[in-house]
């Protein structure tokens, strides 16, 4: 639903990938929903649009299947935090994620710029 | 009750689709432990969240905002709190739970509204349940259990009806015995003292002929069974068999106890 104006043509993000895109975020170390947040917004180029609150549903679907496991931790400000890190499992699963979200965006490739096969 | 049916089928079915499919194991104990510490769970997920509204309030006002601008972009980013904590809950599994629980309600309702249909349903239920478990019982004792003695289908109880056998009887029927290949006797029900480091026990116990175990051919884990001619003649010291709870119980698994004295007494009860 269109709320408000969104400032610079901002996207929604395509169902089922805020996932991933957790996954891939925490693959270099454990980071809380801020930072999480900020992290997937700055590294889109602040492209994505991300509800913060989305995040938080979405780290619980994660944590239930055993694909990131929480700690509780002290943040940049001194602030109890709670820290989201990648598991074994979670590694297995976003490499499949990734695999799979390649293929697709390679298939849409193809059908939107039918003319441009080489890559 | 169509209102209600259709209302919540769409949730548990998909609950069902969600738990069946991944790893379920992990999955369930993910929710076992929310559903136990549910309280703990939620306070966490209050205090991620106001930390996190918190954190960006903090940044906003460090870019240049007023504290006013700042916290409305900050709830603006974050979009419903209230939402948030709503979708994050069902990531717990407590929604499944309340389903069922709404399931056993509507289920009960319905039992109730016709009783009669409900008391046949019970009683028929019933009824085969407890035919099976007698039959299966009587085929149990009769078939699948046997005594834990050497030859079972051999072994006869005498008993004269509800009238008691003395000691003495016992020996006139040994003498007269042409029928069976050996007697054996035992009389049940006494209740004697063991006194054991200062404590006093009423315990269970038994008095047997010197051939029991032989006859039944039972060997003691430990120590020796009573001798026939040995133990029971007239003038023998009192000897004593104990069953493993007891040697567990009063003596503590004692591996030395084979061979030592203990303190038994016949209690002499005066009934009033």
């Amino acid at each position: 639903m269109p709320k408000e104006t969104r400032d610079g043509g901002q996207i929604d993000l395509l169902q089922g990938t805020l996932d991933m895109l957790i996954l891939r975020s925490l693959l270099f170390g454990s980071l809380h929903g801020h930072s999480l947040a900020h992290h997937i917004q700055s590294t889109s180029g602040d492209v994505l649009k991300v509800d913060h609150g989305s995040l938080y549903p979405a780290l619980q679907r994660l944590e239930r299947r055993g694909w990131i496991t929480s700690t509780w931790g002290t943040s940049e400000n001194n602030r109890r935090a709670k820290y989201y890190r990648l598991t074994k499992e979670g590694r297995k699963q976003l490499i499949a994620e990734s695999s799979k979200w390649e293929r697709l965006t390679a298939a849409i490739a193809r059908i939107m710029r039918p003319g441009r096969e080489e890559c | 009750m169509g209102a209600s049916n259709c209302g919540h089928r769409p949730h548990y079915a998909a609950w069902k689709r969600g738990v069946l499919s991944m790893r379920w194991w992990r999955e369930l104990s993910f929710i076992v432990r929310r559903l136990i510490h549910r309280r703990h769970a939620e306070r966490e997920l209050d205090e991620e969240i106001k930390v996190h509204l918190e954190l960006e309030i903090e940044q906003n006002v460090a870019s240049g905002m007023s504290l006013e601008e700042a916290r409305s972009a900050a709830s603006r980013s974050f979009g419903s709190v209230a939402l948030a904590k709503e979708d994050s809950r069902d990531m717990w599994g407590l929604r499944a739970l309340e389903i069922l629980l709404q399931d056993l309600r509507y289920g009960l309702r319905m039992l109730l509204k016709s009783p009669g249909f409900c008391a046949v349903t019970v009683v028929s239920l019933g009824l085969g349940i407890g035919v099976n478990a007698t039959t299966f019982s009587l085929f149990n004792a009769a078939f699948l259990k046997t005594l834990p003695v050497d030859n079972p289908e051999g072994l006869v109880y005498i008993s004269r009806g509800l009238g008691v056998s003395s000691y003495l009887n016992y020996l006139d029927y040994c003498k007269g015995n042409k029928l069976f290949s050996v007697l054996a006797a035992y009389s049940s029900g006494r209740h004697v003292t063991l006194t054991e480091q200062g404590q006093v026990r009423f315990v269970k116990a038994e008095v047997v002929s010197g051939n029991y175990f032989s006859v039944l051919a039972i060997q003691p884990a430990m120590g020796r069974a009573f001798i026939e001619g040995e133990d029971d003649r007239l003038g023998a010291e009192p000897t004593v068999m104990i069953g493993h709870a007891f040697w567990r119980r009063y003596f503590n698994s004692d591996p030395g106890l084979v061979g030592k004295q203990i303190s038994l007494k016949e209690n002499k009860v005066t009934v009033f």
